[in-house]
């Protein structure tokens, strides 16, 4: 059997940025616009 | 115990992946082993020896690595959802200029044509900002709600007065046509907006068939000219929502290109929410190819970050690998019903602006000044609260459920009348963006080239996008 996991970790010092970016992402205003619906600020 | 709900297998081109759902975990596996854990997944029998020792194999391994992976972190548990209202949609202008075909609020008036007044927006702001909660998002809407320009401006003020008050930061958005242009509008923006989305269905022959004026002429011509002007001096961060119709179903990545071309900070492209009978609506081939073009568009949003240019339309792709790096589970598809709502302009509330209108879902009025302890607005609540995916029959056992969140409850509704079932075309939508996009993420990742691209990249997009005006940037150290 082959099993070759993806390491993710190694992006570890970008989760604060991805973090922010996927909050403010909005599902109403989709593609950059923020309304507060993403995890509470 | 490994069960079938927490693992999933799938092809792209010639390479095989498994996925873990608990601790958010993505592996390439050999052509034999998807073979057989396919057919697990699927309930059928194994026949041969050899898929009975290779099932207890990669069981074995599987369980293995989720009892040694690091525990996944929930975004958000309903124990964790504060009281504190984050978001609030302000119908400033139940009117429009506009008739646009697929328009959900019956030409904007939602059944009670209005304007809000400034008792009500003071009331609005008593009601939801008077906690010293820290920031707020606050997003006119409509209608158009630039025909109500005057409760706008009291609107700054108020946030004003509150701030130096210490009250709450209040940061302003708009959803609008474009048609409304002065030189005062564009200062306002420039002094009070942060956010800004421009509604525009793609080119002229798209839109026009679609979004015309109410006496149905073309409204083309003066909304891109008053975008460019609105947005040249890039004072304020601004996107463009664009819906999908049977007309432009095969034109997703022309409408995209279309309005790339402007140069806004996003594109968001969804398929027109409209009964199933209406002329505007996507059958089962034309959404199908609807989706492989937005799949198309998200991958050529991605090389275009990784590339460097302007990011857009990068929304699927940022999520899936958030998700991955910080082994994170989604237990919500957003925040309506609880930290985000909406205010009509009678100062109705309603768990956001999709479900205004819907009397079952009107959870009081904000003259009420006990209208947050009430028993209807804390029952509504809690049904936003309980809606998890581990709680939402359809969602608990499905593969993609802490990457999706579950479908928008609103459309939940529409289809089944209660917002917890799972709209079909919705699942079909995120497992179809995950399976495409999750190997191009992979790919990026492994090579070290793009992975560093990748890391110099962020802490620009980020400040780009969310650096100005009262929204601090995120750093990447």
């Amino acid at each position: 059997m082959e099993i070759e996991e993806i390491v993710f970790e190694s992006l570890e010092g970008c989760n604060e940025a991805f973090e922010k970016m996927t909050t403010m992402t909005c599902c109403g205003t989709q593609g950059g616009s923020i309304c507060g619906c993403g995890p509470e600020l | 115990m490994i069960d079938t709900r927490d693992f999933h297998v799938f092809t792209k081109g010639d390479q095989a992946y498994l996925f873990l759902t608990q601790p958010v975990a993505v592996f390439k596996i050999d052509e034999d082993t998807h073979m057989v854990l396919r057919r697990v997944e699927r309930g059928e029998p194994l026949s041969e020896e050899f898929e009975e020792r290779r099932w207890e194999e990669a069981r074995t391994f599987m369980e293995s690595y989720c009892r040694k992976a690091p525990a996944a972190k929930t975004l958000r548990t309903p124990a964790e959802i504060k009281e504190k209202v984050a978001g609030l949609y302000l119908f400033l202008s139940q009117e429009c200029n506009l008739k646009c075909a697929y328009c959900y609020g019956g030409e904007g008036e939602y059944g009670r044509r209005g304007r809000m007044d400034e008792a009500t927006l003071n009331r609005t702001f008593d009601t939801f900002f008077g906690g010293g909660e820290g920031k707020h998002f606050i997003t006119f809407f409509g209608g158009e709600p630039l025909m109500n320009f005057r409760t706008m401006k009291q609107t700054a003020e108020l946030s004003e007065r509150f701030r130096e008050e210490g009250k709450a930061d209040v940061s302003l958005g708009i959803v609008t046509n474009g048609t409304f242009y002065s030189e005062e509008i564009v200062q306002f923006f420039r002094d009070h907006i942060n956010d800004v989305t421009f509604s525009l269905d793609g080119p002229a022959d798209l839109n026009d068939c679609q979004r015309m004026s109410k006496c149905g002429d073309s409204v083309y011509a003066s909304a891109t000219e008053n975008i460019r002007k609105f947005t040249e001096d890039g004072c304020f961060n601004w996107a463009f929502r664009t819906i999908v119709t049977r007309a432009g179903f095969d034109r997703v990545a022309e409408i995209y290109d279309h309005l790339e071309s402007f140069k806004p900070g996003g594109i968001g492209v969804v398929n027109a929410d409209v009964p199933e009978d209406s002329p505007l609506y996507l059958d089962d081939y034309q959404y199908r190819r609807f989706i492989e073009q937005i799949v198309e568009v998200n991958r050529k949003g991605l090389r275009s970050f990784i590339e460097g240019d302007q990011p857009v339309a990068f929304e699927y792709p940022f999520y899936i690998l958030f998700y991955f790096i910080s082994r994170s589970h989604a237990l919500y598809h957003c925040n309506a019903g609880t930290n985000l709502l909406a205010v009509t302009a009678e100062g109705d509330v309603y768990p956001c602006h999709r479900f205004v209108g819907t009397e079952e879902f009107k959870m009081g009025n904000v003259a009420d000044p006990a209208l947050r302890e009430n028993e209807r607005y804390r029952a509504i609540r809690q049904r936003f609260v309980d809606a998890t995916v581990d709680n939402r029959e359809g969602c608990r056992d499905c593969w993609a459920r802490y990457l999706c969140g579950g479908s928008c409850a609103k459309y939940s509704h529409a289809q089944y009348g209660d917002i917890d079932p799972p709209v079909e075309r919705h699942c079909l939508y995120i497992k179809t963006v995950i399976e495409e996009i999750l190997p191009d993420i992979v790919a990026l990742v492994q090579s070290p080239d793009s992975r560093e691209a990748l890391m110099d990249r962020l802490g620009t997009a980020v400040s780009r996008r969310y650096g100005s005006k009262g929204v601090e940037a995120a750093r990447v150290s």
